[in-house]
């Protein structure tokens, strides 16, 4: 059972507040869901807690461990960042082979039955480069669930997808919610956040409030 | 790896070229000239040389371009996915510093066998005793200036981009390189350069590089030292960067989403 808690995080950068006392407490076997503008700062909050930036206040703490003090980034964690793609010049397998060396905790069987899973072949050959837009996001989701990772961070994991390509990722965050992997959505698609979210958030200027208490507010 | 590994055809293809206008006019040479020719024997400090310099550098002109992003390129699109898996990143970028050091080598000594390949079928060439020397001069002072720049250029990129990286590093390598050229025009009218002018040739880093300024052993270590020395600088600063860079912003330079 994972407790993540991020407490009272900021971060400024250039003088500008991107996040503004960040308070969460996050456990496995749950969808957060994360709404918000463009800009509001749904994307750095994701970078902070994965450990990947530094934070300027406050601490990021996975079951008693803080972040940067006792880890670098959280471990056996699967993540999603918007616009962030994968090696240009290798295919989807090669980029999944080389990614998946890095840990070795999966061999290539089980790599090829993850690109399979998100719908794409393992054997196409074209390169990362001239997949289509809808095809990348494939890939780079299967690269953040190969692994079965405790903790997915999943900025925008529908963006660019047709309708049997979002349903297909849906199905896939619940199984890895079944599989009690603890869960952070971002997306603009209200209804997808809806859908697979046990407690949605909403950002607005860095600061993360409850769903709720914006609506009653 | 594999992606890396074809740009040794370019490395023989430039030694080959190279060479080749030297192997026709000559019958019959000592294997330590073809070696001492790559690394410009045949290049003074006057503007007249510039032709020379340029035919000389472009071959390494091109690794440099092409390696530029050789550690950098991890820090593209994919940063996000390969550093949130592997946190050893000093370990990791000793690796592919040493990897970028092997290509270095494996570059100049392809480029240097296939320039010995092109003399021997186009003229005699003798094995003469003072062929390894050479070789091993030529091997350590260019692989290392090559390692050099290239780094520098990849350090460069990961702190700010991939057009600064280059343009900053090839713009202090070219004026490095028109100083010395014009040096001799200025400070050199008997065709000597004038012994209190003498040190303004020898600050400059290029000077090292030139076979024909080297007229001793020593000359060639003080080249070695030289350059070993920037070298251990630049490393020092790659893993500082490397250590302390934040992924804040999605770099999309190679094909992002």
């Amino acid at each position: 059972m994972l407790n993540l808690v991020v407490s009272h995080v900021s971060k400024q950068l250039k003088g500008k507040t991107i996040l503004s006392d960040v308070n969460l407490d996050l456990k496995s076997g749950n969808v957060y869901g994360f709404v918000g503008e463009n800009g509001s700062g749904k994307t750095m909050l994701f970078r902070a807690i994965s450990g990947l930036m530094d934070v300027s206040e406050g601490e990021i703490i996975l079951n008693g461990k803080i972040l940067h003090k006792d880890m670098k980034v959280l471990p056996n964690l699967g993540i999603i960042i918007e616009n962030a793609g994968l090696y240009p010049e290798l295919t989807g397998l090669e980029n999944l082979k080389l990614l998946a060396k890095l840990n070795h905790k999966i061999s290539e069987p089980e790599i090829r039955e993850t690109i399979k899973r998100v719908g794409l072949d393992p054997e196409d050959r074209r390169t990362f480069r001239k997949y289509s837009l809808g095809m990348k996001q494939r890939i780079v989701f299967a690269q953040a669930i190969m692994e079965k990772p405790d903790i997915l961070l999943l900025d925008e994991p529908t963006n660019a997808l047709d309708e049997k390509g979002v349903n297909a990722i849906r199905e896939i965050i619940k199984e890895e919610k079944q599989r009690g992997a603890l869960i952070l959505i971002a997306s603009h698609n209200k209804e997808d956040i809806q859908m697979l979210s046990d407690e949605i958030y909403y950002v607005k200027n860095g600061m993360v409030r409850r769903w709720e208490e914006t609506v009653c507010s | 790896m594999k992606y890396y590994l074809r740009f040794l055809w370019i490395a023989f293809f430039c030694g080959a070229i190279c060479i080749l206008g030297f192997a026709v006019k000559n019958d019959g040479f000592f294997a330590s000239d073809v070696i001492c020719l790559f690394g410009m024997d045949e290049i003074g400090y006057f503007t007249q040389y510039l032709p020379q310099i340029t035919y000389w550098f472009f071959p390494l002109l091109f690794f440099q371009a092409f390696f530029g992003s050789y550690i950098y390129r991890h820090f593209c699109t994919a940063s996000i996915y390969f550093f949130s898996r592997y946190t050893k990143r000093t370990r990791w970028l000793f690796k592919e510093i040493l990897r970028l050091f092997l290509f270095c080598c494996l570059y100049l000594f392809v480029m240097l066998i296939s320039g010995l390949v092109v003399c021997s079928l186009v003229s005699k060439v003798k094995i003469d005793a003072s062929i390894w020397k050479m070789f091993c001069y030529y091997m350590v002072i260019y692989s290392l200036y090559l390692f050099v720049v290239t780094l520098g250029i990849n350090l460069l990129s990961i702190v700010f981009n991939s057009n600064i990286g280059f343009i900053v590093v090839e713009g202090i390598n070219l004026f490095f390189i028109a100083a010395f050229a014009i040096a001799g025009n200025l400070f050199a009218p008997e065709g000597v350069i004038l012994e209190q002018y003498e040190w303004i040739i020898k600050i400059n880093p290029f000077y090292y590089l030139i076979f024909s300024m080297r007229n001793s052993n020593n000359d060639y270590l003080i080249s070695m030292l030289l350059f070993m020395g920037i070298a251990a600088l630049l490393l020092w600063c790659s893993f500082f960067v490397v250590n302390k860079h934040n992924f804040i912003e999605s770099n999309q330079e190679t094909g992002g989403m």
